[in-house]
């Protein structure tokens, strides 16, 4: 559940994994994939 | 040791890519997606105090009563365009806010505002997945009517500018095709198949004719989300309807994995197709990529198909059908690219080595599990050694007396998958932290940089100080933390 607090992990850390932060864009949202059949020429 | 059989090499395959908890796992990844939208609400909350009560109210739901109101497609669509203002900084969006002030979703219990007012209410899958089909939508006050608008303001959205598309209202058979390929689906791949019904909130029938072509099927980003639309024509046979389910499904799928992490780094690069006159985006070759591969796996367990799965659904297609190359393209022209291996070897290729820099890590993990995942029924399709990232790492000059978390602090830890998702105040945005970012974020509380080195050193374990450095840079660039003092 969301909180205003920050505690540390209560699991043991990855050992061999770098910090990582990523987002998400809204470039990769903004679109609709139709699936279309091509006329024949 | 025995030779593995072709059926388990599928079997083990279908498994590979419907179980892997960051890009496979619907379960997983609706958790995420869960975690991102309780956030998001409370988000809200703060720039709407009016409705804080309402927005709170929906952000502690439990799962099952939260999942139908987020993944309706009007609420979705109203939630993300007002995230998406926010993040760009563009004002206070209040769309979602709107529909919650109109009572449509005072309801918890398990039923989405858009499904509520469908006659009759089918769930085509109820056992798998809450999804729903659009038949008809009754509405009598203003916020029902209002909704159903908006519902069918996104599918026009969606379908031809010349008017040309309509939607179809099922009857009997059309509901019946559908159930049967979704059975058929999740018979011949339990993992994959069966796996990508959960990403699905509406199924619709349409009709429309493309500047390039028949519409076949479509399914919505942002623009209207967890929706996938069917050509009545797709359904005739249970294999076709079957794949082109399976099609639409990987993309609600895919869609659902890219809200929570990145994987193009940039939007503009374009990238030739030579099945197609336009180029792609780097974003849309690893849709089509995620969907080619499933492809190869779907023709594969087609092939092996047990007499029994025959005996009830037909005899699959002896041959591939995939959909035409455009008239005057390159394949068009010149032959090539008419199965999913083809295709799907071609945009690995682009993907992990010729534009292979624009992909964020996420975005290099998803392409190597992909490929990986589907290699062994896929010849050639591993690409060589990928190009060397050339993002050079962030510099940063640490500060002596410290970093502290930047205000307001609002997160949602997702322990089970290691991660914590929080929102940045500035720039607003939602940031998703691995175990050693989340620690690092959690260390930074004011104290200073050398008993921050110390702490994170005990937890992190020995040799792990080198990792410190570029965390605090990710953290500082994201807008997480801020040094003390400042």
């Amino acid at each position: 559940m969301p909180t205003q607090t920050v505690e540390l992990p209560t699991f043991s850390l990855t050992g061999d994994a770098v910090p990582s932060v990523t987002t998400d864009a809204p470039h990769e949202r903004a679109w609709t994939p139709p699936f279309s059949s091509p006329r024949a020429e | 040791m025995a030779p593995v059989s072709n059926v388990e090499l599928t079997s083990d395959i279908d498994l590979a890519l419907g179980s892997n908890r960051r890009f496979g796992s619907a379960e997983a990844i609706e958790a995420r997606n869960l975690a991102r939208y309780r956030l998001g609400l409370q988000v809200l909350a703060r720039y709407h105090p009016h409705a804080a009560g309402r927005l709170s109210r929906l952000s502690l739901a439990g799962d099952a009563e939260l999942r139908p109101l987020m993944y309706d497609p009007v609420l979705r669509n109203a939630f993300e365009n007002d995230m998406t203002a926010l993040e760009r900084q563009a004002g206070e969006a209040a769309d979602l806010v709107a529909y919650l002030e109109s009572g449509v979703a005072d309801a918890l219990d398990g039923v989405g505002p858009c499904e509520r007012l469908s006659r009759p209410a089918v769930r085509p899958w109820p056992d798998r997945a809450i999804s729903w089909v659009w038949t008809d939508l009754a509405t009598g006050s203003e916020p029902e009517l209002a909704l159903s608008a908006r519902l069918e303001e996104l599918l026009a959205g969606t379908l031809s500018k010349d008017g040309s598309g309509s939607r179809v209202r099922p009857d009997a058979g059309l509901l019946a095709g559908l159930r049967q390929a979704a059975e058929l689906l999740a018979e011949l791949l339990p993992h994959t198949g069966a796996g990508v019904l959960p990403h699905v909130s509406l199924v619709g029938f349409v009709r429309d004719e493309l500047a390039d072509g028949t519409l076949n099927s479509i399914s919505g980003g942002d623009p209207l989300p967890s929706a996938l639309f069917l050509a009545p024509e797709r359904l005739a046979d249970p294999w076709t309807a079957a794949e082109t389910l399976f099609h639409e499904g990987l993309h609600l799928k895919l869609f659902d994995v890219l809200r929570t992490g990145s994987m193009a780094a940039e939007s503009e690069r374009l990238i030739p197709i030579p099945w197609r006159v336009q180029p792609w985006t780097l974003t849309r070759v690893l849709f089509a990529m995620h969907v080619y591969a499933h492809l190869v796996l779907f023709r594969a367990a087609a092939a092996q198909a047990p007499p029994a799965l025959r005996a009830r659904y037909g005899e699959p297609p002896a041959a591939e059908f995939v959909d035409l190359a455009t008239p005057g393209s390159q394949a068009a022209a010149g032959g090539g690219y008419t199965t999913s291996l083809e295709r799907v070897t071609y945009l690995a290729q682009q993907a992990a080595q010729v534009y292979g820099e624009l992909l964020t890590p996420t975005g290099r993990q998803f392409v190597d599990w992909l490929i990986g995942s589907v290699a062994p029924i896929a010849p050639g399709i591993l690409p060589g050694p990928a190009p060397a990232a050339t993002r050079p790492a962030v510099e940063v000059t640490l500060a002596a007396r410290g970093y502290r978390r930047a205000e307001p602090v609002q997160v949602c830890p997702i322990p089970e998958q290691r991660q914590l998702v929080a929102f940045s105040p500035a720039p607003p945005s939602f940031r998703w932290l691995n175990d050693h970012a989340w620690t690092i974020y959690a260390l930074c509380d004011g104290r200073d940089l050398s008993s921050l080195r110390e702490r994170y050193s005990q937890v992190a374990g020995p040799g792990a100080e080198d990792r410190l450095s570029p965390g605090l840079a990710g953290l500082l660039q994201a807008g997480l933390i801020v040094p003390v003092g400042s």
